[in-house]
């Protein structure tokens, strides 16, 4: 886990108290928060975009934490969400669960349980990032491979031979032997294994 | 000619009526005198004076000291001129006569007179009539006090012939019948009867006797209830009904009315549906029409059991309620005797019955001599609005979980709050104190756990209430929208007639059924729907609420309450919803944040917007699932 960069957790609860010392328990722990009172308010806030992870109140003024989750994925992004609220039940937390929240903490909660659930979604947000630079380093190199390389490609991380793919694609196997060792060094990799793993971790295998 | 070997007097006589005339000779005459039994005179037809008077002529005159013979007819008369009246126009009888007599003394008689004109002589016969007119005397003041009683008695009486003409009849008769002049010309009863049939009660040989009542008309058309008694009279050899009359109209007719009426509401009820049962209770008998045993499934031959037969059969648990009611009657504190009990059925099941009833009769002591009531089946009533009654009763307390479980809700909010504000800022203190290490003291690190101790404590009492609270959980089943929405239209109908409201339903057709609480969702709508109507308290014009359902794009099932009402600010539409917030003095402001809890926990939609021209829509989405 790479601790670089001091994370940033968004706070988001009408509750000014709430806010504040939430805020200042995280701090206890070099973590920084920035607080909310409403959803629009961190809609506003494009520095919010860089945040690591987001605690989130289930009743808000407008619209409900539970909704805002559901309805703006695609802003919230892979951030993992921690919700937090006054008067859960199971059918509200099963809903959290299911939209893929980290946690539902019931009101009060133990300071420990909120710490320990901060830091493991700052981890995991490093994590996807990780994941997210591997993949975007595997991507670009795909970006550089000619469409009939990507063809026989897809080709290869099936296992098949090069005399196979050469009669499926209707060319010879001395050119598929040229395409598959510029595959090797544009993508960087040893051997075919090397290929499938990068690939995978880009989601791009593929049937051809 | 008289035979001597006969008594005398007979074969005189005799000869007397066979040979007239021999009769017309003087010494006849004579003979004839003297024998004579009756008085007789013998008169000169030419002086007019007694010639000869026989021995009871002359104890008729009675004196001896009057010189009856040579004393001129005339002078025999209280007045001379009747008899010279009498000679001049040859009467041969005078039907009554004064004589004089010597005492001075009046003497009744009644004369026949024989001309015998050849031997220029006039027979004189005399009857005596002064016992006969003493007796007729008698008679005839009698007869007229009784007229005079019978003209001024107060009780109407006529007097009728055989043939039922009335030929005589008192003042008070012609009263009664309003003829004017206090008189009543000769006419037939019959005329006089309503029911012309009645002629026949007349008829019956027995004396006295009532009749009974019966109609008679007057002359200004009127008509009079009237009781006769009919005694038979007998007077020279004719026969006379004297009829007293009695008008019981306004007395015995306001009684047989009512059982008249009576009769005929017995008859009316038992064709409607009500029974009717009549107790007497100084005899303990009871009599139940044809309806009450049908109810009770019992036959004709129960009809008159004693009314301790039909008391057994009230429920235990109503058996006291009846009494009392029946004594307050008795006590004279209650009109009648009204309420639902319960009667226990031939096969022994027991229904609800309606009674109601009253005394119509009481005896001169005042005590009760007759209940008459009326019995209604009520009992799919009774079970209906038992029903109901648990239907409003499970809606109540719906709605008092539901306003229970708000407030603890927006109460656990509140607190929950500021306690996970004060665990987290101890939480920091607690932790900033541990950075300095031992210089800190032991009691200040312990006063901080405390608080987070508590803290926490405090946080699970509150959601223990809140579970405790929330444990009318979801009963989940399919439900017809539309189904339910009538179903609110109705109790809300209620309130809708008390404000003169009308309640529309626009619903749609062919709607999918959704999945949720039936009660939860009915008591939303009855809320909705009642602060439409209360809404439109205010409005002068015709007052609607419209209840809409329909199927929207995102296949939810849209209902939309709207009224005519004042209509929300953009302001106020924003807020309504919120707990506690209200237009009402006497509200809570729980209703709208109920409604919206309700919607949320169906995954729904609860909104505000304003209705055209005026008023406001509540709309309600909920997802088909």
């Amino acid at each position: 886990m790479t601790e670089s960069k001091q994370a940033l957790i968004c706070v988001i609860d009408d509750d000014d108290a709430v806010r504040e010392s939430v805020t200042m328990l995280l701090a206890t722990v070099g973590v920084a928060a920035c607080g909310y009172r409403d959803c629009q308010a961190f809609l506003k806030d494009e520095a919010a975009r860089a945040a690591d992870a987001m605690i989130l109140d289930v009743r808000l003024p407008g619209i409900n934490g539970l909704e805002f989750h559901e309805k703006f994925a695609e802003r919230i992004g892979d951030m993992p969400v921690i919700f937090i609220s006054g008067h859960g039940d199971i059918p509200m937390a099963v809903r959290a669960m299911r939209q893929g929240a980290l946690d539902f903490l019931q009101k009060p909660f133990a300071e420990q349980t909120l710490i320990d659930r901060v830091n493991q979604a700052i981890a995991l947000a490093a994590q996807r990032r990780e994941k997210r630079s591997e993949v975007a380093a595997v991507q670009s190199l795909l970006d550089q491979l000619t469409p009939r390389e990507r063809e026989v490609l897809d080709y290869m991380v099936q296992g098949h031979s090069s005399k196979v793919i050469a009669n499926a694609l209707d060319i010879s196997a001395r050119t598929i032997e040229q395409h598959r060792a510029r595959i090797m060094e544009k993508m960087q990799v040893g051997s075919v294994a090397e290929l499938v793993h990068a690939l995978t971790l880009a989601g791009e295998a593929r049937h051809p | 000619m008289a035979d001597p070997s006969q008594p005398d007097d007979p074969g005189f006589l005799t000869n007397f009526q066979v040979d007239r005339k021999s009769l017309l000779t003087r010494d006849i005459g004579e003979r004839l005198l003297a024998l004579s039994p009756s008085p007789v005179l013998l008169l000169d037809m030419k002086s007019a004076s007694i010639i000869e008077a026989n021995p009871a002529a002359q104890a008729i005159f009675g004196s001896a000291q009057l010189p009856l013979v040579g004393t001129h007819f005339m002078h025999c008369f209280r007045h001379p001129e009747d008899g010279k009246h009498i000679l001049d126009e040859r009467l041969e009888h005078v039907a009554l006569q004064y004589f004089v007599l010597g005492a001075g003394r009046h003497l009744p008689v009644e004369l026949d007179l024989r001309r015998l004109d050849d031997a220029g002589v006039i027979l004189v016969f005399i009857r005596d009539l002064t016992s006969r007119l003493a007796l007729d005397n008698q008679r005839l003041i009698a007869q007229r006090n009784y007229r005079l009683l019978f003209d001024n008695a107060p009780q109407p009486m006529m007097l009728l012939d055989k043939g039922f003409v009335i030929v005589g009849a008192n003042r008070a008769a012609a009263i009664l019948y309003g003829f004017a002049d206090n008189e009543i010309p000769l006419l037939s009863l019959k005329a006089m009867l309503v029911n012309p049939r009645d002629l026949d009660q007349y008829r019956v040989q027995l004396d006295p006797r009532t009749l009974a009542p019966q109609w008679h008309w007057r002359t200004d058309g009127s008509q009079r209830l009237i009781e006769p008694s009919v005694s038979t009279l007998r007077r020279e050899r004719q026969t006379f009904l004297l009829v007293v009359l009695r008008d019981v109209t306004d007395s015995e007719h306001q009684i047989a009315e009512l059982r008249r009426a009576e009769e005929r509401w017995r008859f009316a009820l038992d064709g409607h549906g009500d029974g009717v049962w009549e107790w007497l209770p100084q005899s303990g008998e009871a009599i139940v029409s044809q309806r009450f045993l049908d109810m009770l499934g019992f036959g004709v031959e129960d009809a008159r059991h004693p009314f301790d037969y039909w008391d057994a059969r009230v429920h235990p648990e109503d058996y006291l309620r009846m009494h009392l009611a029946i004594m307050q009657h008795f006590l004279a504190e209650s009109p009648v005797i009204a309420g639902e009990y319960r009667m226990m059925t031939v096969d022994g099941q027991y229904r609800w019955l309606a009674i109601r009833a009253r005394a119509i009769e009481t005896d001169a002591s005042g005590r009760i001599d007759r209940i008459i009531g009326t019995v209604r089946d009520v009992h799919e009533q009774r079970r209906q609005e038992q029903r109901e009654r648990l239907q409003q009763e499970q809606l109540m307390h719906t709605a008092r979980l539901a306003t229970m479980g708000e407030l603890v809700t927006m109460i656990a909010h509140e607190v929950t709050q500021p306690l996970t504000a004060i665990s987290n800022y101890s939480a920091v203190a607690r932790r900033h104190l541990q950075r300095q290490g031992d210089s800190v003291p032991a009691d200040a690190t312990h006063a901080l756990n405390r608080i987070s101790e508590l803290v926490s404590h405090a946080g699970e009492v509150v959601h223990r209430i809140r579970s405790f609270v929330r444990k009318g959980e979801l009963r989940l089943e399919p439900i017809s929208i539309n189904v339910l929405i009538v179903d609110v239209a109705r109790l809300a109908e209620i309130q809708a007639r008390a404000l003169s409201a009308e309640i529309d339903l626009d619903l749609a057709i062919g709607l999918p059924e959704l999945t949720g609480d039936r009660m939860q969702l009915g008591q939303m709508l009855l809320n909705l729907a009642r602060n439409g109507l209360e809404a439109m308290g205010a409005v002068d014009g015709p007052r609607r609420l419209k209840l809409r359902s329909a199927l929207n794009s995102e296949n939810e099932i849209t209902v939309e309450v709207e009224d005519c009402g004042c209509g929300l600010s953009a302001a106020l539409a924003m807020d309504v919803i919120t707990p506690f917030f209200t237009t009402k003095p006497e509200g809570l402001g729980m209703g709208l944040a109920i409604c919206k809890t309700v919607v949320e926990n169906h995954q729904g939609r609860l909104w505000v917007s304003a209705a055209k021209p005026a008023g406001t829509v509540f709309h309600v989405a909920l997802p088909v699932r």
